[in-house]
């Protein structure tokens, strides 16, 4: 009686001294030397908005823009709706964009604008929207029970939209520009009587992702290994 | 038969919970680490602080903290941790491939940023 329960002790201490062990491998495959993490840094931006007191949509000089749109104006207010989502800083409205082109450059035509006040960043540039009629020969679809050998071609047309954006940031305590990309969006339509401010919505949707990205930065996903020991 | 299993599965329960415990029972490290895979970066660099409180060269310590000051957006910081943390372990993989990822990075910061000075297509 007295071996038996002596033989049980010890296969019971055998089974635990196996628990430690394999417990103490999972513990070290739970805790391992490094472990490889996914983080979403911040890119930098070429501007600090933050860092302004006031961010001043000066408009843009119009080279060109299909009848009844009236381009700087579109600009403006949706450069104006997104940069308040975007920023804290405060956005004011105020046409200095002169249709002279050449006065985008002129430094104490900005800092005269500015009227000496510190932290004044202007958002000016110069826009040009224009359309044209495209024409391809493209081959017809084939249709059901036709021979599919046998294409036809035909001529098909589709209208083209293209806005070409300088995007300029000046600061106004210097008058120089702290950024300046020229943008360029295309976007094309089989429907030919596509209305031009329905086109130019589309490609303010695209314009605003990269100008974003630049002027205020993007978060981007980074791999990197943090260490446990 | 039921009692020879006992001891076991309290053996068993007893080392799992020890090495499952939360983040009480971690190192700082640890628990830097445990934060920031919850998205809790200042309380990572809390920790890691501590960490570095007590051990000033602990490479481990310094690598992470300067992977929480890359995701908080200085890049300065981040900077001198890689660097010292390389100064104390030059040869650790992981924290060579995380300066090189982070360099890599800060150029293409640092080309964006050039477009301040030099607009595309344009002289000035």
């Amino acid at each position: 009686m007295k071996s038996d329960s002596r033989a049980s002790l010890r296969a019971s201490l055998r089974a635990s001294g196996l628990a430690l062990a394999a417990a103490a491998l999972s513990a070290c495959a739970l805790n391992p030397a490094y472990v490889r993490l996914r983080v979403e840094m911040s890119a930098a931006g070429a501007v600090r908005a933050d860092a302004y007191r006031e961010i001043v949509m000066a408009g843009f000089c119009i080279a060109e823009a299909p009848d009844g749109i009236d381009l700087d104006r579109e600009l403006s207010s949706f450069l104006e709706a997104e940069f308040k989502t975007r920023t804290r800083t405060p956005i004011s409205l105020r046409r200095l964009a002169p249709d002279d082109e050449a006065l985008l450059e002129k430094e104490e035509f900005w800092a005269a604008a500015a009227e000496g006040t510190e932290g004044t960043l202007f958002l000016t540039g110069k826009a040009r929207f224009s359309q044209e009629l495209r024409k391809a020969l493209l081959e017809r679809d084939a249709g059901r029970g036709e021979d599919p050998f046998v294409g036809d071609k035909e001529w098909k047309e589709r209208r083209s939209y293209t806005l070409e954006a300088t995007v300029m940031l000046i600061e106004g305590a210097t008058g120089r520009p702290v950024f300046e990309k020229p943008y360029k969006e295309t976007a094309s339509y089989s429907n030919l009587s596509q209305p031009a401010a329905f086109a130019l919505f589309d490609i303010l949707q695209r314009l605003k992702i990269k100008l974003f990205s630049d002027v205020l930065g993007a978060e981007r996903l980074e791999e990197r290994y943090l260490l446990n020991k | 038969m039921k009692s020879r299993l006992v001891v076991p599965a309290l053996a068993l329960s007893l080392a799992l919970g020890a090495s499952c415990a939360g983040p009480k029972r971690m190192s700082q490290v640890r628990f830097g680490v445990w934060a920031a895979e919850h998205d809790l970066w200042e309380e990572a660099v809390f920790r890691w602080g501590r960490a570095l409180e007590a051990d000033p060269d602990s490479p481990a310590a310094r690598n992470n903290l300067a992977v929480a000051y890359e995701r908080l957006g200085r890049p300065e910081d981040a900077r001198r941790e890689y660097e010292r943390a390389l100064k104390i372990a030059p040869d650790h993989p992981q924290i060579k491939a995380n300066f090189e990822r982070f360099k890599r990075d800060a150029e293409a910061d640092r080309e964006k940023s050039g477009e301040k000075k030099e607009p595309e297509g344009k002289t000035k």
